[in-house]
């Protein structure tokens, strides 16, 4: 059978196998396969014909190959015909090119590194915008955010609210909530604290994920009062249990009550930690662990506490938008419609933010790339007027416009290639490197990597960059014969000013946003986020719970830490806080008197800071009007509070002297604490929200009158105090062997940590801003030394004229001047468009801030000065009796 | 890569094989197999379309003539050598005889069969 088939095969390429021109041959020859075959046949049986036949088909195919190569070229087909030109071109191309391996270096780096960040830049973006998040039909889960009518929020969730969407939004399959949870946990060094999700029993069911080992929770979990039970993160099992093979099943200690572990959950990004406005954490570390959610009899009904984040996953027949319509219209009784719900994409939600730095920086890698094909095309240029006279007499021996436009096509398409493939490989590096030096908190929930679209997106680019290269030779071949050689240096100079301005143009529209972006990242590190930064170390320290350490023992632990830590050699100053100056995570709603009591569901909008009387002093906030706290006040004693500029602005600017209730610390400790407080004191605004955003209303009240058992150790060290920081666990070991201490931090990392997002940003523009101005200066250079070659014998004349050297240089300069001028012109104009898109990035300096731009401008002259120099030395020393001989 | 022409030193293997098959003799193609293979003793076999291959440039070349050509039977389609060929297989026998002899004179080879 198979042996018929290859038989059929080889006889019907055999026949076309072009046997000289007498037709008999090929029937000759099939009868002669024939008789072979049943030969082969007899000596060997069918095996034996096979392998004859297989032989005969290697044969009769190679022998075909060997006959079309033989053929008279113009009886080839086209295809081929194309392929060999290409051969050609390819090989005289590369005999160029490494007559010049410098310029062919330097060119294939260029296009490499415009590539590399063009094709990274877009990596990065593909994995944030459009890589799918790691959840099963992720496009169906949102994010649900509570929302006041009058425009607030979005903000946190209240348990109530969540209830009534649990069970009255047809569009959601499932929902769930989720909640911050810390606990301190029995370690080898003591008491450390631990950081999970409370989340309730459909969270896991919601997101779509799977325990690696063991089961998630489920409604029996749920219930009041049932057996308390954990889910480990993969990293906790491993990193705080050693990875203990029999860990599901066995107690563990979490805030000193057994939790009976049910199982162990994948490395997987899933959301935790929700904060206002609408944020939710994803880093791992605040991630180790998962406990149901409690539903209490109060759980359903609650509205004051917003402290939920909501997931859902919508019914795969339905949108967001319908999803929205329901929750708009969904409302409590006596609700009057103040708050609704509102969706947000999961991606949305996580993208939001570093969306727009991506863009900014994947736009300046195009601009990048476009100098660089400026940059190229203007050298194509010059070659092209190099090589006239040969491409002249290739045209003159036969080759059309269409096979000298290949030539120049396939001189470019090599440069693209090998530019291309470097740039590849190079952003392959940057992009396996990357990931590992961005902080946990940018949301890639999917590495980035180069993938398919990315590879396409390459090519693409490479297609492009070669054509724009080889336009315009190309365009000027229909010139070849009619211009002898030699004399067309104006229209050459011509195209060649306008790539050169194209290039100092997107150089300035670039450099003028890394600029701006480079100062506000200064301004922001420099300005002073309203408290001393330098120095102050940051240490979360607990002793446990309301029941664990009574008033007593809370105000005791507090005086004697701070006691112990000023008096160790090293320490410039030490205070407490409920949240150290770069966090804020208690919002209240307060009652001024004399005011309208604010509507008490709605989230609190005044932030809550509570801080020991030392605070101002030993981290430098100034105390604007009015006085401090003092050691005296204490829980007996009348309330007093100081509020910030924010909150003093918000109510009127007078403030101090009145009073305000509050029930938060009497909701703690009961009445040994005040409830109502007087202002005393009006402080400058910290900048607790982020280093980057305005501040709010606050106000601040005592540790002596609202005493914390878990709160912020801030230690200010002295100038030659390196040891401090490992020094401070001992200490306040020394003072509770059992307190819960967490890691040491300095105030600067926390801050550059914010910072991360801009810096990135504003760091790898300026890079591009370098390189592409550095680029354009490149081509000022190239325009200005072709200009001078092209006029040696006129430059010769007007010196044996008597023109001074001087002169000749001067004319030189200007001429550099003026065309990085009309480059500068056009890029300020293209600054002063595109500058809208910039503004929301950037802090106390405006998008067409103008001293930026004259500094900008003024650096990239200088560059044209530089440029210019080298030629109008050479312009000037030119000898007018070689010049005119030349010719 | 175009093949070499036919008629020129040295000859391909099948070439040389296939003229020497057809001195004094005139063959079929398949005949030109055999005889080539038995002489041989299965050392060179040829297929089919290299064969042809050759034969049809060779007849080119003007190295073979056929008989027989209006014969509608491949097997009574024969070849014969014409006196170019001849004298081209003749060189090619001396080429390769010399060639035998530099090696032999490195001692490369067993005297015995030396032609003299």
């Amino acid at each position: 059978m198979i042996n018929r088939w290859l038989r059929h095969l080889v006889f019907s390429v055999a026949r076309r196998l072009p046997l000289s021109r007498r037709a008999y041959l090929g029937d000759d020859l099939t009868a002669t396969i024939g008789a072979l075959a049943d030969d082969a046949r007899a000596a060997g049986g069918a095996p034996g014909e096979r392998a004859y036949l297989c032989r005969e088909l290697i044969e009769v195919l190679r022998n075909a190959w060997v006959a079309g190569h033989g053929r008279d070229v113009a009886r080839e087909p086209p295809a081929r015909r194309l392929l060999d030109a290409c051969r050609d071109d390819v090989r005289a191309s590369l005999r160029q090119w490494r007559r010049r391996p410098a310029a062919a270096a330097g060119v294939v780096g260029t296009l490499a590194m415009a590539v590399a960040a063009v094709v990274t830049t877009f990596g990065l973006l593909t994995a944030v915008l459009w890589r799918p998040l790691p959840f099963p039909h992720e496009e169906r889960l949102v994010f649900v955010w509570e929302s006041a009518s009058d425009e607030r929020g979005p903000f946190r969730v209240t348990s109530g609210r969540f209830s009534d969407w649990e069970r009255g939004i047809g569009a959601f399959e499932r929902v769930a909530a989720f909640g911050a949870a810390g606990f301190s946990l029995d370690s080898r060094d003591g008491a450390v604290p631990v950081r999970g999700v409370r989340v309730t029993a459909s969270y896991f069911g919601t997101l779509g994920v799977r325990p690696l080992v063991g089961r998630v929770f489920d409604e029996r979990d749920e219930a009041p009062g049932a057996r308390r039970v954990v889910l480990l993160s993969r990293a906790m099992w491993q990193g705080r249990f050693g990875g203990a093979p029999d860990i599901v099943g066995r107690d563990v200690r979490l805030g000193g009550e057994p939790y009976t572990v049910v199982g162990i959950m994948p490395d997987l990004v899933t959301p935790g930690w929700p904060s206002n406005p609408a944020r939710v954490a994803v880093e791992a570390e605040l991630r180790e662990f998962w406990i149901p959610i409690a539903r209490t009899p109060d759980f359903a009904v609650s509205t004051r506490a917003h402290v939920l984040g909501v997931v859902a996953r919508l019914r795969p027949d339905t949108t967001a938008a319908q999803a929205n319509a329901e929750l708009s219209s969904l409302t409590r009784a006596g609700d009057e419609d103040r708050h609704h719900g509102v969706t947000l994409s999961f991606r949305e939600q996580f993208v939001r933010d570093v969306r727009a730095p991506l863009l900014v920086l994947f736009a300046a890698s195009l601009a990048v790339l476009l100098v660089a094909c400026a940059n190229l095309a203007a050298l194509q240029v010059s070659r092209f007027e190099q090589r006239r006279s040969e491409l002249a007499t290739r045209a003159a021996l036969g080759a059309g416009r269409v096979r000298l436009a290949g030539l120049l096509f396939v001189d470019a398409g090599l440069l693209s290639v090998a530019g291309g493939v470097a740039g590849v490989w190079l952003s392959s590096l940057a992009l396996a490197w990357i990931p590992t030096r961005l902080p946990a908190s940018v949301p890639f929930l999917t590495a980035p990597a180069l993938d398919l679209r990315a590879a396409v997106f390459a090519f693409l680019a490479g297609l492009a960059v070669t054509v724009a290269i080889s336009a315009w030779p190309a365009l000027r071949l229909r010139t070849l014969s009619a211009a002898p050689r030699g004399v067309s240096l104006p229209a050459r100079a011509r195209v060649y000013r306008g790539l050169v301005a194209i290039q100092v143009a997107i150089g300035v529209a670039l450099a003028v946003p890394a600029a701006l972006l480079g100062e506000s990242l200064s301004a922001l590190r420099t300005r002073g986020p309203g408290f001393t930064v330098e120095g102050v170390l940051v240490v979360d320290v607990s002793i446990g719970s309301h029941a664990a350490a009574p008033l007593g023992r809370t105000a005791r632990f507090e005086r004697d830490v701070t006691d112990t830590i000023s008096a160790a050699p090293g320490v410039a100053g030490v205070t407490l806080a409920y949240d150290h100056p770069l966090e804020s995570n208690w919002t209240q709603v307060i009652a001024m008197q004399g005011e309208v009591p604010a509507d008490p569901e709605l989230e609190g909008d005044v932030h809550l800071r509570i801080v020991s009387p030392g605070y101002f002093e030993a981290l430098g906030v100034r105390v604007l009007d009015g006085r401090s706290f003092e050691e005296r006040e204490g829980g007996d004693a009348p309330g007093v509070a100081l509020v910030n500029e924010a909150f003093a602005a918000a109510h009127g600017g007078r403030v101090l002297g009145r009073r305000f209730r509050d029930t938060a610390a009497v909701t703690a400790w009961g009445p040994a604490v005040p409830g109502e407080y007087e202002i005393v004191g009006v402080v400058a605004n910290e900048r607790f929200r982020g280093v980057d955003l305005p501040s709010a209303p606050a106000v601040y009240l005592s540790t002596r009158q609202f005493p914390q058992t878990s709160a912020t150790l801030l230690v200010r060290a002295a100038n030659d105090a390196a040891d401090l920081p490992s020094r401070i666990r001992g200490l306040i070991r020394g003072v509770d062997p059992a307190a819960t201490i967490g890691q040491v931090r300095s105030l600067s990392d926390i801050l550059s940590e914010q910072l991360v997002s801009r810096r990135v940003t504003s760091g790898v523009t300026s890079v591009f801003a370098v390189a592409a101005v550095g680029l354009a200066l490149l081509g000022l250079y190239g325009l200005m030394a072709v200009i001078v070659a092209g006029r040696t014998r006129d430059v010769g004349v007007r010196l044996a004229l008597g023109a001074s050297p001087a002169t000749i240089a001067r004319t030189i300069v200007v001429e550099s001047v003026g065309a990085a001028m009309v480059g500068i012109v056009a890029g300020i104009a293209l600054t002063a468009v595109l500058g809208g898109f910039l503004e929301h990035l950037l802090v106390d300096v405006s998008a067409r801030d103008p001293w930026t731009v004259m500094v900008v401008a003024g650096t990239v002259l200088a560059g044209a000065l530089l440029a210019a120099a080298g030629p109008a030395r050479r312009a000037a020393r030119v000898d007018p009796a070689v010049a005119l001989r030349s010719e | 890569m175009p093949a070499p022409p036919i008629d020129q030193l040295p000859l391909s293997v099948p070439a040389f094989q296939i003229l020497l098959s057809l001195v004094g003799q005139d063959l079929h193609g398949y005949a030109i197999v055999k005889d080539i293979e038995t002489r041989t003793e299965g050392e060179v076999r040829l297929t089919a379309s290299t064969l042809y291959g050759a034969i049809a440039r060779m007849l080119d070349a003007g190295l073979l003539e056929e008989r027989d050509a209006d014969s509608e039977s491949p097997r009574r389609r024969t070849y014969r050598l014409t006196r170019a060929g001849r004298r081209l297989l003749e060189r090619e026998a001396e080429r390769l005889a010399r060639a035998a002899e530099w090696a032999a004179a490195k001692r490369l080879l067993p005297q015995a069969r030396g032609s003299r």
